[in-house]
């Protein structure tokens, strides 16, 4: 079975697998790059994800807000996670006849922190 | 069932010719030049793309079963096995409906390329026609009308950053570089059932990117490094979060220590590509809502003339 989310949902999905727990004002502050939201369109977002059984939420340990984190279950139904297996599998969008600057896929910022960090040890080693 | 040891004789003897260039071509990425790792990349694949008795020397040697001569004999060894005729239905519709998706995309890239991008009249490059996406990009697409698709947080980038990115692009246009990804997309699509023929199409597409990346940093700093800056100032421009279970580093990384090994083959060593004397004029202040303009005025151009090797 697979299930077809919008795009803005399968963003804050993705972002909430990537971090496992997150509250709305993460998401918000990860998203702000790709996707600018008002606080209350990300809380929408997740309530619709909610509603779709593809996250749950619980109370924060401290503080009144909600931390919401991916449920299990739906993992393997995700659409970007077949669509993530099938870049890697084939090298991004199949047939779409483009040269991408960044292959596959953009790095993430974390990927990108540490593609820096081999720059710089590779200058240092240039040296 | 001789047809069939036929098939998985010929797919091995395929695989392991193929299995052998592409090795060579991902070991020896930092000693052999993009352009040959390109050819040796392309023969692996066309090897596996073709038809199942064509058969190396050493395997005939090696296994004894009765040769087939040609297709003929293919197909009515063929009609005496059901399965066998099956098994090639399915091959060969989900190869046609491949090259079916080839074809639709070839004719329909730049129209759809052109509609969901919008123009950007103060960046003029010789070669290609710039386009400002939302949130798509940096590509190079058009095979017949050369593109390249800037997202549209690439104006905010520094001149250097900018330039990087734009030469890179441009260097997929001039070097081909599509067509190659559409000769192995449609090789590919023949072998499609073979996981070497996908390792081997990425692989290529790889090389053509290293090959890009020489020609860019030739094209413009010639400093290695200030054009990796450039590639991964732009890449935090485009950054996405971690798309999930997605494992393992991203395929930058390979190709940065490519084009950082001081001691790696490069491309057009000395003077193959030198063909092209490359100007490149961009008049970065019109768009004003995204240009980084401190003191730019309106009609100042800059152009910048990118040397020759």
């Amino acid at each position: 079975m697979s299930v077809k989310i919008p795009e803005a949902e399968a963003d804050v999905l993705a972002v909430l697998f990537d971090a496992e727990e997150a509250t709305a004002r993460t998401v918000r502050e990860r998203l702000v790059k790709k996707r600018p939201m008002a606080h209350g369109t990300v809380v929408t977002l997740l309530r619709r994800l909610e509603d779709r059984g593809l996250v749950k939420r619980r109370k924060a340990d401290q503080g009144k807000a909600f931390v919401y984190r991916p449920t299990k279950a739906h993992a393997r139904t995700f659409g970007p996670v077949v669509s993530s297996l099938m870049q890697r599998a084939f090298g991004g969008k199949p047939a779409a006849l483009v040269a991408s600057l960044f292959e596959t896929r953009p790095p993430s910022p974390q990927e990108i922190d540490e593609l820096e960090a081999l720059v710089e040890q590779l200058r240092n080693k240039a040296k | 069932m001789t047809l069939w040891r036929h098939w998985i004789v010929g797919q091995i003897d395929a695989s392991i010719a193929a299995a052998v260039l592409l090795a060579v071509a991902v070991l020896l990425r930092h000693r052999l030049s993009p352009s040959v790792r390109s050819f040796i990349l392309l023969m692996a694949l066309i090897r596996l793309a073709l038809p199942p008795w064509v058969r190396s020397p050493w395997s005939e040697a090696l296994v004894d079963i009765p040769p087939i001569d040609d297709g003929r004999t293919l197909i009515a060894m063929g009609l005496q096995s059901d399965i066998a005729m099956i098994a090639a239905a399915i091959s060969a519709t989900v190869s046609i409906v491949l090259f079916a998706r080839i074809a639709w995309t070839f004719i329909t890239a730049e129209h759809r390329w052109l509609a969901t991008t919008s123009p950007v009249p103060a960046v003029w490059i010789e070669g290609a026609e710039i386009r400002l996406s939302d949130n798509e990009g940096p590509l190079a697409v058009g095979m017949r009308r050369p593109l390249i698709v800037l997202p549209a947080s690439a104006m905010k980038l520094d001149r250097d950053a900018l330039d990087a990115v734009i030469a890179h692009e441009l260097a997929h246009h001039c070097r081909r570089d599509l067509w190659w990804i559409a000769v192995a997309e449609a090789l590919r699509a023949i072998a499609w059932f073979n996981p070497l023929a996908h390792l081997a199409a990425r692989a290529l597409v790889a090389s053509r990117e290293d090959g890009s990346d020489d020609w860019a940093v030739r094209k413009t700093s010639n400093d290695p490094f200030s054009y990796a800056q450039a590639l991964l100032q732009s890449a935090r421009l485009v950054a996405s979060p971690q798309p999930l279970g997605v494992a393992g580093a991203h395929p930058m990384g390979k190709r940065l220590r490519r084009l950082l090994d001081s001691g790696a083959t490069r491309d057009g060593q000395p003077g193959a590509a030198a063909i092209v004397l490359l100007i490149v004029c961009a008049a970065l202040a019109i768009p004003g809502a995204h240009m980084p303009s401190p003191s730019d005025g309106d009609d100042q151009r800059i152009v910048i003339v990118i040397k020759k090797p």
